[in-house]
């Protein structure tokens, strides 16, 4: 490695090897880490990522290959083996056991205890003082992990992993989780983690994050390392090169423009919420793509939500092209035209055990049978169009949606409501978990869908990506609108500025590169 | 595997696994017993699983949405229970009807106690079984209440075709309904999507309401003629009646491949099952083994399908 540091990788790998079903996942990586540093480990969905930190945390195994620790070799053939040698895992899919303190969840395993009871006050005086140094300032030792948001759930997760002794933090999407604040703070930690002398290893998909506070990066691709070496020098485009192997158009086009007299296809007037989102106005011509941005938790979703009939209203009007939807329910929201591509697909959007084509003719059921009876050749016959256009990579439409890569699941997501022929659709978060060959797919889906004269909502909290896309962009703020821009007018810190409110606008334009 | 074949083979190998294993448990009965392939065997042997057979297609359907129904055997003799006295008083197709009416209400009440109260569906049905036997001993004194018109008994009678038992026609009318219904049809599609996820369901415009409570309603309707099946074997009914059948129900849609996680399954599946389970209580019965090994046989089958149901799914993973 080019950097003059004389001390002994922390860790090194050296041929490692790994294959699930005889496809190769990893190809013969050979890496050295160094303490004190923060390494990003970038590359598409399916690039290998998450198997590498998982073998280096024991969950799974190699099957060839070395993990080297202070030039010693080390087995890891479980999580607490790898534990034992300071490495720590802090995964998507937390585990925390919900219904215990934040303070247990950090020292299980090495809670304070007399004849088998477990002394509280050591607890929360050794939790309070962990925290303080870390500067978690929020989080209470005795509050319950259930009722803790995910960011919070998140510290408590770095916690226990500092209370452990980890040398090794292996981070995996730490911030898909995050608002803009609260990124901004968990990557001042990761750098005071390594100041102190840890070895950080963030897998991340903004590479931005990445770029801003990593030492070194590491590209992988189909499983073998196409870059590793010091972060100066690289840019979003270089490594998006590194990692998909071409260089991919990033600029955002114009919008189309659109016509005179398009029509308005949404209006919401004064919508208002129970839980205090509200009230919010807006309109949606045919044709336009609006765009919503805004912190986690400033109400964007809540408002897709609630113009879907999904979550009750307690004041307002939604009108879809001339019509009010007086009783608003996702039944009712379909019939007059509205289709949301929903921020979880996992969550709310997609039946995975069940096929592409089951999957992307739901909410048309009707429109594919007779008498009550499935019609299965038109079925299939619409589906495989739609498919067709939408990109979506599958062996068949008869495949099931949990083995397709996310890209792939949020294109039959768009499949699913582009078959109900809609006059508005919502999406939100459209391109979460997709990697960066997918994403420009998705935007020209979403841009070939307005110019067929969709009205087309775009909730994001990938800021270009909402400027880049939306002829009008709307931020949300503690559950209101609170500026509107047109294409090209904002600039990123003005939306981060308008997001966070004047009092910390100062901050939020320093923060945004 | 790279041929079609075997790409085919891996698809299906679920499916192929339980018919293979019925095969198996066919010819090696055929062989070691001079017994099993006679008319006099195979007539029994599908009037014995007419019961279980009925639950099961009961059972797969709340199952397919994602919800159990424990209470099918304390609404069968419920039903019975009904249906014997309302028979004794009015006729015995008023008796039917109202058996019938009556599961069917069961079944609305475990629904809504699984929907509106947003009681665990296994909890809820658990809780009402014990409300509906109470009710069954309440009613009757928990005596037995006997028919007075022989009528009923038909059922249990050889039909003109091949002898077989009209109650096993009943069976195999169920079996193609609810298997049409649930396979074919925009209804069975919804118990999918329900069963598949949820939260995707009502976005996409599906009550997930009402399929989960006519659901219910499906399976109380179906328990109701199991019971009737069962009054007609002994032309009574009374509270015990029954008591357990549903989780052999539950455990042979199992052995046949219906997931314990809604979504997936079938109702052919289901009945395979039960043949399974027969097929193994018969050929023990015909070897003269000690039938406590029956049991245990039946128990490690259904650890045997579940797991390997498991295997399937993280090799295809």
């Amino acid at each position: 490695m080019p950097t003059a540091v004389s001390a002994p990788p922390l860790l090194e790998v050296a041929g490692l090897t790994k294959a699930y079903a005889r496809n190769p996942v990893l190809r013969n990586l050979d890496l050295e880490f160094r303490a004190g540093r923060v390494y990003g480990l970038l590359g598409e969905n399916g690039a290998g990522k998450s198997t590498f930190a998982n073998i280096l945390a024991g969950l799974t195994h190699a099957d060839s290959g070395r993990i080297v620790i202070d030039g010693e070799r080390k087995h890891f053939r479980a999580p607490k083996d790898a534990l034992e040698q300071g490495i720590a895992i802090i995964t998507q899919e937390q585990s925390l056991a919900l219904d215990r303190s934040a303070a247990e969840n950090v020292f299980f395993g090495q809670l304070d205890s007399r004849l088998g009871f477990v002394k509280q006050r050591a607890l929360r005086e050794r939790f309070d003082a962990l925290r303080d140094e870390i500067g978690f300032t929020e989080l209470r030792a005795g509050a319950m992990v259930r009722g803790l948001s995910q960011a919070k759930r998140q510290q408590v997760e770095i916690m226990r992993a500092l209370a452990r002794q980890a040398r090794v933090i292996i981070m995996d999407e730490p911030t898909a989780i995050l608002s803009i604040a609260e990124t901004r703070q968990l990557l001042g930690l990761i750098r005071k983690l390594a100041a102190d002398g840890r070895l950080v290893l963030l897998i991340s998909h903004f590479l931005e994050d990445v770029l801003l506070i990593a030492d070194e990066v590491v590209v992988l691709r189909d499983g073998a390392v196409t870059f590793a070496g010091p972060t100066e020098g690289q840019t979003p485009r270089s490594l998006t090169e590194h990692m998909v192997g071409r260089a991919i158009e990033f600029e955002h086009r114009q919008p189309a423009t659109l016509p005179d007299g398009a029509p308005t296809r949404l209006e919401v007037n004064d919508l208002t919420r129970a839980d205090g989102i509200g009230p919010v106005s807006f309109q949606v011509r045919a044709g336009e793509i609006v765009g919503m941005a805004g912190l986690v938790g400033a109400g964007r979703s809540e408002v897709a939500r609630a113009i879907f009939g999904l979550d009750p209203i307690t004041g307002g009007q939604i009108v879809v092209d001339g019509f009010e939807l007086s009783r608003p329910s996702p039944r009712a929201a379909i019939r007059a035209g509205l289709a949301l591509v929903s921020e979880d697909r996992k969550q709310d959007g997609l039946s995975l055990v069940h096929s592409v084509r089951d999957n992307s003719s739901l909410v048309v059921r009707r429109a594919f049978a007779r008498l009550g009876f499935r019609a299965v050749r038109p079925e299939k016959a619409a589906v495989g169009q739609q498919t067709g256009r939408m990109a979506v990579k599958a062996r068949s439409i008869e495949q099931s949606v949990w083995q397709l890569s996310g890209g792939n699941q949020q294109k039959v997501l768009f499949t699913k409501w582009v078959m109900s022929q809609p006059k508005v659709l919502i999406v939100d978060e459209p391109t979460r978990g997709v990697d960066v060959g997918a994403k420009a797919q998705i935007y020209e889906i979403i841009q070939s869908l307005a110019a067929e004269g969709i009205a087309v909502v775009v909730i994001s909290s990938e800021i270009e990506e909402v400027m880049g896309l939306s002829h009008r962009l709307l931020v949300m703020r503690r559950g209101q609108v609170v500026r509107e821009f047109k294409w090209g007018e904002a600039s990123r810190a003005e939306v981060i500025a308008a997001a966070f409110g004047d009092y910390d606008q100062k901050e939020a334009g320093d923060g945004g590169k | 595997m790279g041929s079609k074949a075997g790409a085919l083979l891996r698809y299906r190998s679920r499916d192929l696994g339980i018919a293979f294993t019925a095969i198996i448990l066919v010819a090696a009965l055929s062989l070691a017993t001079d017994t099993f392939l006679t008319a006099g065997n195979l007539v029994n042997i599908l009037d014995q699983i007419v019961v279980v057979g009925i639950m099961a297609c009961a059972v797969t359907v709340p199952m397919i949405a994602g919800v159990f129904d424990l209470s099918m055997s304390a609404v069968a003799a419920l039903s019975a229970i009904l249906a014997i006295t309302v028979a004794n008083q009015v006729g015995i197709v008023a008796g039917v009807v109202a058996a019938v009416s009556a599961g069917v209400a069961l079944g609305l009440v475990n629904g809504l106690a699984v929907t509106y109260a947003r009681v665990n569906s296994f909890i809820a049905t658990l809780a009402t079984s014990m409300v509906f036997r109470g009710v069954a001993t309440a009613v009757t004194d928990g005596q037995i209440v006997r028919a007075d018109d022989a009528s009923l008994q038909t059922l249990s009678r050889p039909s003109p075709l091949a002898g077989i038992t009209w109650a096993t026609w009943v069976l195999v009318g169920i079996l193609i309904v609810t298997g049409v219904v649930v396979a074919k049809t925009v209804y069975g599609r919804n118990l999918y999507a329900v069963g598949g996820n949820e939260n995707a369901a009502l976005v996409s415009g599906i009550s997930v309401t009402w399929t989960r409570i006519s659901a219910f309603m499906i399976s109380g309707g179906l328990a109701a003629v199991a019971g009737l099946v069962l009054a007609s074997r002994a032309l009574s009914a009374q509270p015990s009646m029954g008591t357990g059948t549903e989780f052999t129900a539950i455990a042979a849609a199992v052995i046949g491949g219906v997931s314990l996680a809604g979504g997936s399954g079938a109702i052919w599946r289901s009945v395979l099952g039960v043949v399974l389970l027969q097929l193994i209580a018969n050929g023990f019965n015909l070897l003269g083994a000690p039938t406590i090994y029956q049991q245990i046989v039946q128990g490690a089958l259904i650890l045997f399908a579940v797991s390997l149901d498991q295997f399937l799914r993280a090799r295809d993973r």
